[in-house]
């Protein structure tokens, strides 16, 4: 059973959609116990960070999903289930500072820089270059291309993380992997059949076949 | 350039007008979910998803089956119509909508579109529906004073990043697009034009990918067979 983390951030249907497609069991849950049982765990996320982050929080399912990462269980973590997972966001609250992240890798999510021309969020398709060999692209072209939502991009302080970067006005961290703990800025559940292998990629990981 | 395929709902039903007449249309399906998926299947990247009862204000309108559209889909959806206030805005955006296009709310109210701008960036599209060059409103039955560049310059101004241009006379009449229309409005503007209304072939197609058109909305061609969607996203 996969567990896709649910903390009222966004609609996650799709991503059970794309799971199931992909021949898992998904649950969505909120439940610290179906999570930390799970096979391996999801934690969407789309919106703002604060939020995102505040709500995560306020459901003590941040220290569910360190618990996770730190047993080594499967995981991936997608978009604002990515950024989080650093130590801070430069999104500015409504006093301007920093929001705090979970904390398991150390580095920053940062604002693409305005007056670059750049249109914020990136929306669309873009490739991925990748920085090494990750499991989770078998199977794919050189360059796949998958779908991005965002207006702030994942810098990590330690690159021997970094599995895939892409470009949008500066070269930014599109995929961290470590063990069997991935996370991606991109959308793979809208990132059609690309999204579909890198899924079913995650999943052998899981499974192991 | 990105092809969308339309699916364009009017009560409940996957339906295409000529010129914007709501008295002249025809049903395609039953199932706007299922015509979004064979889309899909196609190999498309994106979806262009409008609510006809919505861009017309009768009260009622198909969100729920966009939402259905949204998550069967693993691709990414925009979508519009009956889009007024920030309310219908947060809602759209929040059942995962990739942009959310603002049509006759962005002539009447400019405000909305600026708070829009402000809080959600690019993920606001506005479209521009012309009739012999004025926007066209309330579902395309009024117009308004302006042409479609000067308010395609005004939104410009106010922050938005995509447009949809779309020329009434050419829609849903398989008669090929309004090309001048569509390389002035592209010449006119550094915001991304897509662009909408007549496209019948895959010529039409690679004319506008010619033009530097950032998209096209493929319709009624595609539902006729005029156009085979699969052919077209390969060569496009």
């Amino acid at each position: 059973m996969i567990a896709i983390v649910d903390y009222n951030a966004g609609n996650i249907r799709s991503v059970q959609r794309a799971f199931e497609y992909a021949g898992a069991d998904c649950l969505i849950t909120s439940s610290p116990d179906e999570i930390l049982s799970a096979d391996g765990v999801i934690l969407p996320g789309v919106g703002a960070f604060r939020d995102c982050f505040g709500n995560l929080e306020q459901r003590g399912l941040d220290r569910v999903v360190c618990q996770c990462i730190g047993k080594g269980m499967p995981f991936l973590g997608i978009c604002l289930g990515f950024q989080m997972l650093f130590e801070y966001s430069e999104e500015n609250g409504t006093d301007g500072g920093l929001v705090k992240g979970m904390g398991v890798f150390k580095g920053a999510v940062r604002r693409f820089p305005p007056g670059m021309g750049l249109k914020v969020p990136q929306i669309g398709w873009n490739s991925l270059d990748r920085a090494r060999d990750c499991v989770l692209f078998d199977g794919l072209p050189t360059k796949p291309y998958v779908y991005f939502v965002h207006s702030y991009y994942v810098d990590a302080k330690d690159r021997s993380l970094v599995a895939a970067r892409s470009q949008y006005g500066l070269l930014f961290d599109a995929a961290i992997a470590r063990d069997r703990i991935f996370a991606v800025q991109f959308h793979p559940e809208k990132s059609g059949d690309v999204g579909i292998m890198i899924i079913k990629n995650f999943l052998k990981v899981v499974y192991g076949v | 350039m990105i092809i969308y395929p339309a699916v364009d709902i009017r009560d409940g039903k996957c339906v295409r007008l000529r010129q914007g007449s709501y008295s002249d249309m025809t049903v395609y399906g039953d199932d706007p979910v299922e015509m979004a998926l064979r889309w899909r299947e196609a190999g498309s990247h994106f979806l262009h998803v409008v609510d006809l009862d919505g861009a017309r204000g009768q009260g009622k309108n198909n969100r729920d089956i966009i939402g259905r559209i949204i998550e069967a889909l693993d691709i990414p959806v925009q979508t519009g119509g009956g889009i007024r206030t920030m309310e219908d805005i947060d809602e759209v955006l929040s059942l995962g909508a990739a942009r959310v296009i603002l049509g006759t709310s962005a002539v009447k109210n400019p405000g909305l579109v600026d708070q829009a701008v402000s809080r959600y960036g690019s993920r606001i599209a506005v479209g521009i529906d012309a009739k012999n060059g004025l926007v066209a409103i309330e579902g395309w039955e009024r117009t308004s004073p302006y042409t479609a560049v000067e308010f395609a310059r005004h939104m410009e101004k106010m922050g938005v990043e995509t447009i949809i241009y779309t020329d009434i006379a050419k829609d849903g009449m398989l008669t090929g697009p309004n090309f001048e229309a569509m390389d002035e409005m592209q010449r006119s503007v550094s915001m991304s034009v897509i662009a909408s209304g007549g496209i019948s072939s895959i010529n039409d197609l690679v004319r506008l990918k010619k033009i530097g058109m950032a998209g096209a909305i493929v319709g009624k061609a595609i539902y006729t067979g005029a156009i085979d969607l699969k052919e077209a996203l390969e060569k496009v």
